[in-house]
């Protein structure tokens, strides 16, 4: 058992990168989220099918103060129409 | 040896007689002080011995104490025992290139602490996602209470080794969470899976990655000490 800590990887929790989600109260953006949440079981929960809905939500909360306003290219997005606004 | 004999029974007799000027009821001891040089440098010497020891040990003690932050220093600069000195670049977000043919499928799991009473559990049960491409999933979590309960909550990834190629961009952990009676939100997880994870021979055969989130209760003025490698929050998110 020795051995295996010693020879194993710890693991160690970092902190994400922007920080804590603030949470939505109020619900702006439920709608948003059960959009992305019905396309991904329509999809058989394979995230590369929903990229747009998530674009959606995190846009969502961007608008209502709810995250740090950021480019999608920062959060590996392609510059939609989004960017254009 | 004569000479000895002679001269200790010289300052015993001294002896005899100082004690005479004591009180008749005491009855007379005999004192056997012995002012002998070859006694007294070996006293001298055993005695200096003592102390060496003593400081020796003192100083081993001494030692073991102050080991602890020299350790850390060292291996803060050296990045010994799995200490990172670099943290997730924003950049390699940008330039990451998602990688098509590794599918994992990433399986979420919520847990409360054992004095904790909100409802907690995931929004879906996994999710596949490519390395290299930023994925989105839910917790939900309800107050039933009718009090407002403050939670805070702690990750942890399995297999352990994955978790050094799990990178959150944005999440719900580690600061406080205030929900308020009969309340229900949508916690997210922002996250993606460094594409390097397909040159790691470890995890050659690794399909699943769970994630697994524990909510425990915050209690009033509770401070955290988090470890000296964990990196600060880089933003605050300013709230409406």
């Amino acid at each position: 058992m020795t051995s295996q800590i010693y020879s194993q990887k710890k693991f160690i929790p970092t902190p994400p990168e922007k920080g804590s989600f603030p949470l939505d109260h109020e619900g702006l953006c439920k709608k948003q989220f059960l959009i992305y949440s019905s396309c991904l079981r329509r999809n058989a929960h394979d995230n590369s099918q929903c990229r747009v809905e998530a674009q959606a939500y995190l846009g969502c909360r961007m608008e209502n103060n709810l995250m740090e306003k950021t480019e999608w290219s920062k959060l590996g997005f392609e510059d939609k129409q989004k960017e254009q606004q | 040896m004569l000479r000895r004999l002679l001269s200790a029974t010289g300052r015993w007799q001294c002896q005899q007689l100082l004690g005479s000027n004591r009180s008749q009821s005491s009855p007379l001891r005999i004192r056997w002080k012995s002012t002998d040089p070859a006694e007294e440098a070996r006293k001298l010497r055993s005695r200096s011995t003592l102390y060496y020891i003593t400081a020796g040990g003192v100083l081993i003690v001494g030692l073991s104490y102050a080991a602890v932050p020299l350790y850390s220093i060292f291996c803060q600069a050296y990045s010994y025992g799995g200490t990172t000195l670099q943290g997730h670049d924003a950049e390699k977000v940008e330039h990451m290139v998602k990688i098509k043919d590794r599918v994992l499928k990433i399986r979420f799991n919520a847990d409360i602490g054992s004095s904790m009473r909100w409802n907690f559990k995931p929004q879906q049960y996994e999710i596949k996602v490519a390395p290299g491409e930023t994925a989105l999933a839910f917790y939900t979590a309800r107050n039933p209470t009718d009090k407002p309960v403050i939670g805070i909550s702690t990750y942890n990834v399995i297999p352990f080794e994955a978790g050094a190629y799990f990178n959150k961009i944005q999440c719900f952990c580690f600061e406080e969470q205030q929900l308020n009676p009969h309340e229900e939100v949508d916690m997210p997880v922002f996250f993606y899976i460094d594409p390097e994870i397909v040159q790691d021979p470890a995890l050659e055969h690794c399909d699943t990655i769970t994630l697994s989130y524990t909510f425990f209760e915050a209690k009033e003025g509770l401070q955290l000490n988090f470890p000296s490698y964990a990196k600060p929050h880089t933003q605050k998110v300013v709230q409406s």
